[in-house]
């Protein structure tokens, strides 16, 4: 009656151990599971250089011989702005005074901001070929201008029409019934269109 | 009286019999093992990389010690590198596939590091795939213990021009890149 007793309490001892080992064996497994690896990160950041260039065809326009208050006008599509950078951009325009260029600090036309002209006081406007209607174009001594085409496109199948109007100011002065002004030979103004990547 | 001397005698030898064995010698022994917890944390110095602008089919590289990784935690642990497409900023869906062969092409850039103080003065390339750190043609990189340490430098390789203007080769400019590369500390 001795013996079984004892087999029987020496197994409960075994079994007992052997879940005791296994519980033991598998906490610590537990622990290095919730964490096998760590990360860190490095952030590259880059900018792909940006070129911005704008072509202006033609880069000029002679008017001819102009009188007082005679308005002088460009085709609407007499002019083709191109973007051969590499960015889209948005332009912007913007006049300036015309200067008698034999002179140019004694005698000279002051851009109007409003749209009318008056004495050495002359107009600028620009149209868009797709457009029905003339937008002054005014002095901004400092800054880029007003937007003129936003979202330039690169390349020519992007490129985009326009044309000039100008008027000019009011007679200096008249003799034998003809108007004049004080100065007689060439006046020179410059458009400045600018490219900012949109 | 000879029967019971006889008996108390074999009483006494089968008593002694099963003591007999426990006179020789024996050792037995417990093996004990137990584990700690392992931390596994690394740290990465520099942790950003900004090129500037960047041009076309042109190679950036980093100083070869510019980023040093560290382990941080108790453990034996491997390093390992992965990169990523690099993605347009204002546009993720435009982006630079990262090259699996360290070659560029179109709208493909290519990534690659250099351990410190490797002979073999080359770079190996980091692709889209978790790749164990090797310095050259040695074994991997292992961190043994905490505040063990590797250095090691970047080179990137941007893709090739998206277009000509004239003779000249350029990207859609004024883009603004971004990749990360997440490096890993895993326990053999």
């Amino acid at each position: 009656m001795m013996l079984p007793s004892k087999l029987a309490v020496h197994l409960d001892i075994q079994i007992t151990s052997i879940i005791l080992a296994i519980a033991l064996s598998v906490t610590p497994s537990l622990a290095v599971l919730a964490q096998e690896s760590d990360n860190e990160a490095i952030t590259i950041t880059m900018t792909t250089k940006a070129v911005i260039e704008i072509e202006l065809d033609p880069p000029n326009w002679e008017t001819g011989t102009i009188r007082p208050e005679e308005e002088k006008k460009t085709e609407k599509d007499h002019f083709t702005i191109i973007n051969n950078g590499n960015c889209e951009v948005d332009t912007y325009i913007k006049g300036e005074d015309a200067v008698w260029i034999d002179a140019p600090d004694t005698y000279k036309w002051e851009l109007s901001n409003d749209g009318s002209n008056g004495t050495q006081r002359y107009v600028l406007w620009y149209e868009r070929a797709n457009a029905t209607s003339y937008t002054p174009i005014k002095k901004d001594k400092n800054g880029f201008g007003d937007l003129f085409i936003p979202n330039l496109g690169i390349g020519e199948g992007s490129s985009r029409k326009f044309g000039l109007k100008l008027k000019a100011p009011l007679a200096d002065f008249a003799k034998d019934g003809i108007e004049y002004f004080y100065e007689g030979g060439e006046m020179e103004t410059i458009v400045t269109i600018s490219g900012v990547i949109a | 009286m000879n029967m019971r001397t006889i008996s108390i005698i074999l009483i006494i030898t089968l008593a002694l019999i099963p003591c007999l064995p426990t006179l020789a010698e024996d050792n037995g022994a417990v093996t004990i093992t137990m584990l700690t917890d392992k931390h596994i944390e690394i740290t990465l110095e520099p942790t950003e990389w900004n090129i500037g602008d960047v041009e076309p089919n042109t190679e950036y590289v980093t100083s070869p010690t510019w980023c040093t990784v560290t382990n941080s935690g108790n453990c034996v642990v491997d390093i390992h590198i992965e990169g990523e497409d690099a993605v347009w900023v204002d546009s993720p869906a435009t982006k630079w596939t990262l090259s699996g062969n360290g070659d560029n092409a179109q709208s493909t850039y290519a990534l690659g590091y250099h351990i410190a103080y490797d002979d073999a003065d080359s770079y190996t390339t980091i692709t889209a795939s978790d790749t164990q750190m090797q310095k050259g043609n040695e074994d991997p990189i292992r961190l043994i213990d905490s505040n063990d340490s590797k250095q090691f430098g970047l080179r990137l390789l941007t893709p090739k021009a998206d277009f000509l203007a004239g003779e000249m080769e350029y990207f859609y400019g004024g883009r603004e890149m971004k990749v990360t590369i997440t490096v890993s500390a895993v326990v053999d």
